[in-house]
């Protein structure tokens, strides 16, 4: 039977493959699913695959946090979304951090049968790296976070609820204003009496540090 | 938190872009077309309805909230694509086939024109990467679209409940016995499973003995490297009866496809020319498909008495 053949290229090439696939993704917040504080308020421009793309706004609290919100139009599944996570620092030791997200996202599906959903999440995530961009403005600085989120969604046509569990690997680079994040999901949705369904996205971001008064 | 500047243009600028990604979708409704594109020639027809026009049409289905699912179908039709209902008659018979791993619809394109030729519906789930194990519940939606159609899509009392049948080949075989088995409340039983160069998946021998009383198909090819002949014959021995194993003889793994390149790749190439196994296995298939959905049997016997097939377990 022809599936993919064990071994470790297979495996990447089968991920990559599904990062890249039209009806996969993944849907908590992404703005605020990494393990650092960010520093200034960001502006950001999201892209990715499988078709998606959006806009967000970080907003830090100096190092004690940041809320994230983000609209995000999913093309393959024509799909809108809007969500908002609030990223909560656990831990920090020298380059090593930790942070829990919480978060929500709500749904519009205006295409076929009008449906509405609503979602909550939380994440958990530990990484490593350099320091924001506000302590040193005029370096480069990097940053990779490792994570897990889960969440429990609900919608108006058919109940559901769908659980969806990621693991994220998120990168991000600060070089004065400019802000460039990468995040790849990918996890699998639960819900009762269905098969489960495999996800995955890769996202791009792009983001700009706004002036502050 | 510092308030970020730009107050009222910003609030301008987000107010558009929610606006325009909450209305960007609704742009572009989903498929349910009342009409598909004429299937071109019929080319090597070895259905009984040679001659009869093809339609294909692919349709999105709303599915899992937020996901849309693509499903292919093939359908006798008239020369503007519009499906030939039976006249006051039950509908027609509809075979529900699942792709091979990595191998696209497409690659079936052949099966299902010489099913549907044969005076049957048929439809193609499409799965993210061409694998239906990531999303098996593609099936499910599938056969719900055949079941319930949108209403005023060519679909519309298209398909005899009771005559709809799964199948796939290889990897799409073992998510076809998945679905046979996702048996929904008040939903009729599939009247046929059809297992090309596949067996069902070990994790799902506790569940086999409730398709008993459903006609099976385990169609083997006979120079098959990917599943190979005795590992069919090995794991079709769980399927309760009635079921057949019937053996393409000559043929190998992709010679169920359209594309018959990927056997030589593999050093496996047949020395069966790939319209003789195309004719082969469309034979077999539809003789069972009909006995199956016919009379409740296997159609051993017929399958026996065709050129290149040979019965090994009744």
């Amino acid at each position: 039977v022809s599936a993919p053949r064990p071994g470790l290229p297979a495996a990447l090439l089968a991920a990559l493959l599904l990062l890249a696939s039209a009806p996969a993704r993944a849907e908590a917040p992404v703005l605020t699913a990494t393990s650092h504080p960010d520093t200034g308020p960001r502006v950001v421009v999201l892209a990715g695959l499988p078709a998606q793309g959006g806009v967000g706004l970080l907003l830090p609290d100096g190092g004690r946090g940041a809320l994230g919100v983000e609209l995000v139009g999913q093309l393959a599944g024509r799909v809108a979304e809007a969500r908002a996570g609030w990223q909560l620092p656990l831990a920090r030791a020298g380059l090593f951090d930790a942070a829990l997200q919480l978060g929500g996202t709500a749904y519009l599906v205006p295409v076929g049968r009008l449906d509405a959903g609503l979602g909550a999440h939380a994440g958990l995530f530990g990484g490593f790296g350099g320091q924001p961009s506000a302590e040193s403005p005029a370096g480069v600085t990097a940053h990779v976070s490792l994570g897990v989120q889960a969440g429990a969604e609900v919608f108006a046509r058919e109940l559901g609820p769908r659980v969806p569990l990621r693991a994220v690997l998120a990168g991000r680079v600060v070089s004065g204003p400019l802000w460039l994040g990468l995040t790849a999901r990918g996890g699998l949705d639960l819900e009762p009496a269905r098969a489960a369904t495999y996800r995955g996205e890769a996202l791009l971001l792009l983001g700009w540090t706004l002036a502050v008064r | 938190m510092r308030r970020a500047s730009g107050g009222g243009g910003a609030r301008r600028a987000w107010a558009l872009a929610g606006l325009l990604l909450a209305l960007g979708p609704a742009g572009c409704g989903l498929a349910q077309p009342q009409a598909g594109t004429v299937a071109p020639g019929a080319g090597r027809t070895v259905a009984p309805g040679a001659g009869r026009t093809v339609a294909a049409a692919r349709f999105e289905v709303r599915a899992r909230h937020t996901d849309v699912v693509e499903v292919e179908v093939l359908f006798p039709s008239d020369a503007a694509g519009r499906p030939e209902r039976p006249p006051g008659g039950p509908g027609l018979p509809a075979l529900l086939f699942v792709q091979g791993g990595g191998v696209s619809v497409e690659g079936y394109r052949w099966l299902a024109e010489e099913v549907a030729r044969a005076g049957w519906v048929v439809a193609l789930p499409v799965h993210p990467l061409d694998l239906a194990i990531f999303a098996v519940d593609n099936g499910r939606v599938a056969r719900e679209l055949l079941l319930a159609p949108p209403a005023g899509s060519l679909l519309e009392g298209l398909v005899d409940p009771a005559r709809l049948t799964v199948g796939g080949h290889s990897l799409g075989g073992v998510v076809a016995v998945k679905l046979a088995l996702q048996q929904q409340a008040g939903q009729a039983p599939v009247a046929a499973v059809a297992l090309l160069a596949s067996y069902p998946d070990p994790a799902d021998a506790a569940r086999l003995p409730s398709l008993a009383g459903t006609p099976t198909l385990a169609l083997a090819a006979e120079g098959d490297c990917q599943a190979p002949l005795a590992v069919v014959r090995e794991r079709s021995a769980v399927l309760p009866a009635p079921t057949v194993l019937a053996v393409v003889e000559g043929a190998a793994h992709f010679q169920f496809t359209g594309d018959d390149a990927p056997d030589a790749a593999r050093g496996c190439a047949s020395t069966l020319p790939l319209a003789e196994a195309h004719a082969r296995i469309a034979s077999a298939l539809l003789t069972f498909l009909e006995a199956a959905v016919d009379g409740g049997g296997t159609g051993a016997e017929a399958l026996e008495a065709l050129p290149g097939v040979r019965v090994e377990a009744p």
